[in-house]
C-alpha cells in the first residue's frame, strides 16, 4: 500500500484515527522507503520548530507594551488629541493601512512626537503645519522625492539620510511619497505630493527626545503618532502604495500625472 | 478591550507568540514588527467577540492584515532587504551552526506560498491541529493537509539544497 505526503504529514501530526496511525508505525517498519520519505518530512518540520520556537523567547519591545497598556487605559481620549486634517473621501472601510515605515514612528512613540511643519534643514519649525512647503529642485530633498526608489537610501549632505518609504496617489490625483529623513537619532518623517515642478510637504512628523520643548507651541500626539498618520493616509491615499514597477515608471517620467 | 481585567494582560502574555507568528510570516524582524503593530493595534480597536479564544483571533487578525495589506504593497518586497542582520540578531545564544540552520530555514520558509507558509506557523510552530488551524483561516481541513503536506515536501527539498549546496 502506498501513502500519500499528506496521509505521512497527518501522521506526523497526530492526525490520523487510530487505526490509521498503528496502519503506518506498522508500515513504516517494514518499508525503507516509507520510512525514508517520513523521515524526510519529519527532518523538514523539526527544522522549521527548532528555528521558530525560541523566537517566542525573545524580549517584546517596550513600544508593544506600552502600547497595549496606554490604549486599555485611555481608550477614548486619544482620538481626541490628534489632529484634525482636512478631510478627504475616505477610503472605504475596510483594513487599516499597514506601513512599513510603522516601525519608525512606533520607535518615536516611546520618545513622543511632535507634530507639525519642520524644516529638516534649517531646524526651524513652524506651528502652521498645513501651510505648504515646497521642496524644490534646488533642494537635497528633492533628489529623494523625485529619483530615489522607495526603499534605498540617499546621503543627503553627510549627515542627513533619506529614505523614502512608499509612493502612492493621492484623493487629488497627485503623485505623493512618504520619506524617512534620518540625523543623528532625530527622524523626520515626510509625506509630500508632486506640484507641477516641486513637492509640496503635507505631513512632517518628527521624533524628539522627551523633555525637549514639548509645549514649544506645538501639538503634540504622544498617545500613538502612528495614529496621525494612519488617519492622514487613510484620508489621503485614493489606493494602495503604487508597486515598484509602476514607481521606477513615474520616476522616469518625472512623476507625470497620467491625466495632464 | 473595554471588557475589564483579564484582556489586556492576556494580550500582553501572548505577544511573544504574536511576534513570533509575525517573523515567521515575514521572514525579517522589522517587517514582523510593522506587521505586530498593525495587529495589535487593530486588536485594541476592535475587541474580539464574546466567549473566542483570544489568541485565535489574534492570529486571525495577524493573517488577515498580513495577507490584505502586505501583498498589496509590493514595494518594499521588490527590493531586496538584507535580513541576515536582523535574523542573527535574534539570537545571541544561538551557535554559529545554528544561525546557519536558521538561515536556511528561513530562507526556505520565505519561499514558501503565504498561503502555506501561514499553515505551517500555525500548525507547526504555533501548536494548533487541523480543525483548529482550519477554523483560523476559514478552510476546509481537506486544505490545511494538503498544503501542510506541500510545504513540507518543498521544506525538505529546500533544506537538503541547502546542506549540499
Amino acid at each position: 500500500m502506498t501513502y500519500t505526503d499528506e496521509i505521512l504529514s497527518a501522521y506526523l501530526d497526530g492526525e490520523l484515527d487510530a487505526a490509521q496511525m498503528s496502519e503506518i508505525e506498522k508500515a513504516v517498519l517494514e518499508d525503507k522507503q516509507l520510512d525514508a520519505r517520513l523521515a524526510r518530512l519529519q527532518q523538514a518540520n523539526d527544522a522549521v520548530r527548532s528555528a521558530y520556537l525560541p523566537l517566542a523567547d525573545a524580549e517584546v519591545p517596550q513600544e508593544f507594551i506600552d502600547l497595549v497598556r496606554n490604549r486599555a487605559a485611555a481608550p477614548a481620549a486619544e482620538a481626541s488629541t490628534v489632529v484634525e486634517f482636512p478631510k478627504a473621501t475616505p477610503r472605504p472601510a475596510g483594513p487599516a493601512p499597514f506601513w512599513p515605515s510603522a516601525i519608525a514612528a512606533s520607535v518615536a512613540l516611546v520618545l513622543g512626537y511632535s507634530v507639525g511643519l519642520y524644516d529638516p534643514f534649517s531646524g526651524a519649525q513652524n506651528t502652521d503645519f498645513l501651510a505648504a512647503k515646497s521642496i524644490s529642485s534646488g533642494d537635497p530633498l528633492y533628489a529623494a522625492f523625485e529619483r530615489t526608489a522607495s526603499a534605498q537610501r540617499i546621503d543627503l549632505d553627510g549627515t542627513r539620510v533619506a529614505e523614502p518609504v512608499l509612493s502612492f496617489r493621492s484623493v487629488d490625483g497627485r503623485f505623493c511619497r512618504e520619506t524617512v529623513v534620518t540625523q543623528g537619532g532625530d527622524q523626520t518623517l515626510l509625506v509630500a505630493c508632486r506640484g507641477d515642478t516641486d513637492w509640496d510637504v503635507v505631513l512632517s512628523l518628527r521624533s524628539k527626545a522627551p523633555g525637549a520643548g514639548i509645549d514649544d507651541g506645538y501639538r503634540t500626539a504622544s498617545a500613538d503618532a502612528n495614529a496621525v498618520l494612519d488617519a492622514f493616509l487613510q484620508a489621503q491615499m485614493e489606493s494602495d502604495a503604487l508597486g515598484a514597477d509602476e514607481e521606477a515608471a513615474l520616476i522616469d517620467k518625472a512623476w507625470r500625472r497620467p491625466d495632464r | 478591550m473595554t471588557e475589564g481585567r483579564g484582556d489586556e494582560d492576556e494580550l500582553l502574555e501572548l505577544l511573544p507568540r504574536l511576534r513570533r507568528f509575525c517573523f515567521s510570516l515575514t521572514g525579517t524582524w522589522h517587517d514582523a514588527d510593522d506587521l505586530m503593530q498593525a495587529t495589535v493595534k487593530r486588536l485594541l480597536e476592535k475587541p474580539p467577540p464574546q466567549e473566542v479564544i483570544l489568541a485565535k483571533w489574534m492570529f486571525r487578525v495577524c493573517k488577515n492584515i498580513w495577507i490584505d495589506e502586505v501583498r498589496s504593497r509590493k514595494v518594499r518586497a521588490a527590493t531586496p532587504i538584507d535580513d541576515a542582520p536582523e535574523a542573527a540578531a535574534t539570537d545571541g545564544e544561538r551557535g554559529v551552526m545554528d544561525r546557519i540552520m536558521f538561515e536556511q530555514v528561513n530562507q526556505s520558509m520565505a519561499a514558501l506560498p503565504d498561503d502555506q507558509r501561514v499553515v505551517v506557523s500555525l500548525v507547526a510552530v504555533e501548536g494548533y491541529s487541523y480543525k483548529e488551524a482550519a477554523e483560523m483561516l476559514g478552510i476546509p481541513i481537506g486544505t490545511v493537509m494538503s498544503r501542510l503536506s506541500r510545504a513540507r515536501g518543498t521544506l525538505a527539498d529546500l533544506l537538503a539544497d541547502a546542506q549540499t549546496a
